[in-house]
């Protein structure tokens, strides 16, 4: 190792900075940008997504020209029809990716800093614990929105650009807060707790397995103590199903799917609580880190 | 003004005392932390990295009180941790070009400043592979870099050499050495190896059980001693001259290797007296210097001072 004669220029300190997490979220989107499995799962995202802008093509400009020989054929077949339904849809097809996602990019987030000892050099720098706790965290929030409320929101864009009218830009404006409710709902307490589980494991393998382990189990738990009362709303303390009524009472669904007979403001409210204890683990857990770093 | 002061400094694990009331003022230059095993030289830096909090008195570095200040602190200095340090899927430019921005640098500014931090450890072209691929010496020198990417006026280094071949070790010096002396920064260098120690400092702490237990100018505490001189003579001579020293009643010791004495003078008796007792017994001495302590004895002296019973096994 030489000591070259160059060396390196002075530095007299940057201006202070307040959001030094947009920094570690950077960093973390441009690894993630570089993995093949992350561009894979992103991908599928996207073909799901083309789908549907075809699917509104379809209706929205075939369906309603009347010299077109396909208008009538479209417009008999229910899958082409665009409604609140259809968008609700879109994001519940995309949460499982959505998941799948936020599992791959987030369970070695932390980790896998603990385990190569990058705490303690991040710490020693002027960044704060919490400066590291929100910027993985909207990293993996960003990542699991645009998968599902932000590519809602594009395909929402379209459909009102496509078929103009007040009737359809009410619509939209509607579907667009109930994609941005529903989405964040799903994204928020998947992204934290899948945090928490790389805070708390060891390695990357293991904060996976404690996330689907968790998952299963609170959803079979849920579904144990709903048949065992005899009372369905029981199915709310499942995350995935809470997740799920809040999302078709924010797009006022027809014809619902989920049994629960209590109102969506106690599933969001559930949402909510587990969203909240994961993030004061998280970060009781974090800054513990920063002082033992 | 000093650049790290610590007075009546306690800092405790639950019921274990790691700083046992340290007061201590750190000068500019190179300093070297000694000490054994659990005597408080890791615990001291992340107290002066503002990672734990004193229980009592008070710490500041280059004027900022901690923890109070520590974000400032942080801005100003660098830090080399013991442990490896790696991110496995990026490149040492793209670490640290995330590290500069931590800085505050532009994006265009923490690029260049990586590159030419990266030069200067001497990482060359391997700074574009992923840090997974790196050997332990390249993980140590983007550990060096990363500490170094914002300029910073003090450095703690810990355990700098750590896992490097001799090669690697001496080259690591060699940039220690000339970021002291041509950068002018102030290095606070904590080792167990006391030869690395001996050739990049200028100044000696030693800390054993959260205190210091001895401190001061590397060449005053390694100064050569006014009552002890290695001698040597003439081939053949050396058991006439054993008889003439048993006879004098001074002490003296066989040195392994060039088969010298080392002789140490009895209180009144100076150099004169030894050539005078040679010369009397038809002995020639070819070669006669003080004998100079070595950082070793001094470091195994003050512990046994501090701590008898275990100081050696300990060292």
């Amino acid at each position: 190792m030489p000591v070259y004669e160059q060396t390196y220029r002075s530095f007299e300190g940057g201006p202070p900075l307040r959001w030094r997490w947009r920094f570690v979220a950077a960093q973390e989107l441009r690894v993630l940008a570089v993995s093949r499995v992350f561009k894979f799962l992103v991908l599928l995202g996207g073909l799901h997504y083309l789908f549907r802008v075809l699917q509104i093509v379809a209706f929205d400009i075939v369906a309603q020209d009347p010299n077109n020989p396909l208008a009538p054929l479209l417009q008999r077949a229910d899958v082409f029809f665009i409604s609140g339904q259809t968008f609700y849809d879109f994001i519940s097809y995309q949460l499982t990716l959505m998941f799948v996602t936020l599992l791959y990019a987030g369970s070695g987030m932390i980790c896998n800093d603990v385990r190569n000892n990058l705490l303690e050099v991040y710490f020693s720098k002027p960044l704060r614990w919490y400066d590291y706790l929100a910027g993985k965290f909207l990293a993996l929030f960003a990542v699991g929105f645009v998968l599902t409320g932000g590519m809602a929101l594009l395909l929402l864009f379209q459909h009102a650009l496509m078929s103009p009218s007040w009737q359809v830009a009410e619509d939209c404006l509607r579907w667009s807060i109930g994609a941005l409710g529903y989405s964040a709902t799903a994204v928020l307490p998947s992204a934290l707790f899948i945090l928490l589980c790389s805070c708390l494991v060891t390695g990357q393998n293991y904060a996976a397995i404690t996330v689907i382990m968790t998952l299963v189990a609170n959803t079979a738990l849920a579904a144990m103590f709903a048949e065992t009362m005899r009372y369905q709303n029981w199915y709310m303390f499942s995350v995935p199903v809470a997740v799920g009524h809040v999302g078709e009472k924010l797009f006022q669904l027809a014809r619902p799917q989920i049994a629960l007979t209590v109102s969506w403001h106690y599933s969001l409210l559930y949402v909510a609580v587990v969203s909240l204890i994961s993030l004061v683990i998280l970060a009781f857990r974090l800054r513990k880190m920063e002082v033992a770093s | 003004m000093a650049f790290v002061s610590l007075n009546n400094l306690v800092v405790e694990y639950d019921d274990f005392r790691a700083l046992d009331g340290l007061t201590l003022e750190v000068e500019a230059g190179a300093i070297g932390l000694l000490g054994p095993n659990g005597a408080g030289k890791s615990t001291l830096l992340k107290t002066l990295l503002g990672f734990l909090r004193p229980r009592s008195g008070t710490a500041s570095v280059m004027g900022y009180r901690l923890p109070k200040q520590a974000l400032e602190v942080r801005r100003c200095m660098g830090y080399m941790p013991e442990r490896e340090v790696s991110s496995p899927r990026v490149s040492a430019v793209s670490f640290l070009a995330y590290c500069g921005r931590m800085f505050g640098m532009t994006r265009a500014d923490a690029l260049e400043r990586a590159h030419e931090v990266l030069n200067y450890v001497g990482l060359g072209e391997a700074r574009y592979r992923p840090m997974q691929e790196y050997s332990t010496g390249m993980l140590q020198r983007v550990k060096l870099a990363q500490a170094l990417i914002h300029d910073p006026k003090l450095l703690f280094l810990d355990e700098p050499t750590n896992g490097l071949d001799p090669d690697g070790r001496l080259e690591m010096l060699a940039l220690i050495r000339d970021i002291v002396s041509r950068r002018k920064v102030t290095v606070l260098l904590s080792s167990h190896l006391l030869p690395d120690v001996q050739q990049v400092c200028q100044y000696v702490i030693m800390l054993n059980r959260g205190q210091v237990i001895r401190h001061g100018p590397l060449q005053e505490l390694i100064r050569p001693l006014d009552h002890r001189f290695e001698v040597g003579v003439r081939p053949g001579e050396e058991s006439v001259l054993e008889t003439v020293f048993q006879q004098a009643g001074w002490g003296f010791r066989r040195m392994t290797g060039n088969g010298h004495f080392d002789v140490t003078l009895p209180e009144g008796a100076d150099c004169a007296d030894l050539f005078r007792l040679a010369r009397q017994s038809g002995v020639q001495i070819r070669h006669c210097v003080p004998v100079k302590t070595t950082l070793e004895s001094v470091f195994i002296d003050s512990l046994e001072e501090n701590e008898p019973e275990t100081a050696h096994a300990r060292v």
